[in-house]
């Protein structure tokens, strides 16, 4: 059963997303940061993750690729700023399609609690339109028709 | 290989031409008429109007001397592919993360992880 999620905008430029994990922090920080791991978890239904390549030290790049249903790849790469085994991961993150309006920074957090793991994912943009392109990037499930999901983006 | 998403993104990331594709998702239009939507100059629209045509979102019509703009059926299709909301990405990953973990070693310090899930 999923733990509670949330995903709020905690300022101007701030996204902040957390999530309970029924393990302690130490391993939600392998599964995070062990390639074939990531390899398990971080692909998309209609995106299979095609490459994780994670040199884990600061200052280290990390590069993850998936392949898009048409046939091209999209990767998201960066280097890791931080890295405090097993409770705090400080990564920039740049999308080969820069929709965000420039690099990102990620800071994921994992505190140990009762039931295992609260971890939380704060992400910098570098401007408030960079915050506001990752969020018109969003459309509900269940829209089919072209037009219909067309209004969605525009409306946001 | 030319990733398909680089000009529909860069089309769609100026907030003008999101007003302009708004506007044409109710029907077509020509440069008067999104002149007179929009806060902007007859110039501003036809220069948008290009980008748009250019990449692949609009069309012009050959058959009026107005030449009205529409919208090309299914050209968003490759943005609607990739594009999920980052809510629904981070709570799929999430959940696929929750198999991940529930199959892994108990030992968190383990060097050989299981990738055999």
């Amino acid at each position: 059963m999923p733990l509670p999620f949330s995903l709020e905008q905690t300022g101007p430029t701030t996204l902040l997303v957390k999530r309970g994990f029924a393990a302690p922090p130490a391993r939600v920080w392998r599964a995070m940061t062990d390639p074939a791991l990531v390899l398990q978890w971080m692909g998309m239904p209609d995106h299979p993750i095609t490459k994780a390549e994670i040199d884990l030290r600061e200052g280290g790049a990390y590069r993850y690729e998936w392949r898009m249903p048409e046939g091209g790849i999209i990767g998201v790469s960066g280097t890791f700023r931080v890295l405090e085994q097993p409770g705090k991961i400080v990564q920039t993150e740049l999308f080969d399609e820069d929709w965000t309006d420039g690099e990102t920074v990620v800071t994921t957090l994992l505190e140990p609690v009762e039931a295992g793991t609260r971890a939380s994912v704060t992400i910098e943009y570098r401007s408030e339109q960079g915050l506001h392109m990752a969020l018109q990037s969003g459309m509900d499930e269940g829209m089919s028709s072209t037009y219909d999901q067309l209004d969605a983006l525009l409306a946001s | 290989m030319t990733d398909p998403l680089d000009p529909l993104l860069g089309a769609l990331a100026d907030p003008t031409r999101r007003r302009i594709l708004a506007r044409l998702a109710l029907g077509e239009a020509t440069v008067n008429d999104l002149t007179d939507a929009l806060p902007i100059s007859q110039p501003a629209v036809s220069r948008h109007l290009r980008i748009l045509t250019e990449a692949g979102l609009v069309e012009r019509s050959a058959r009026a001397q107005q030449r009205p703009a529409r919208l090309v059926p299914g050209a968003l299709k490759p943005v609607e592919d990739w594009a999920m909301s980052l809510r629904d990405t981070y709570e799929t990953r999430f959940a696929q993360l929750d198999r991940v973990l529930a199959a892994m070693p108990d030992d968190p310090d383990a060097d050989t992880p299981d990738t055999e899930t």
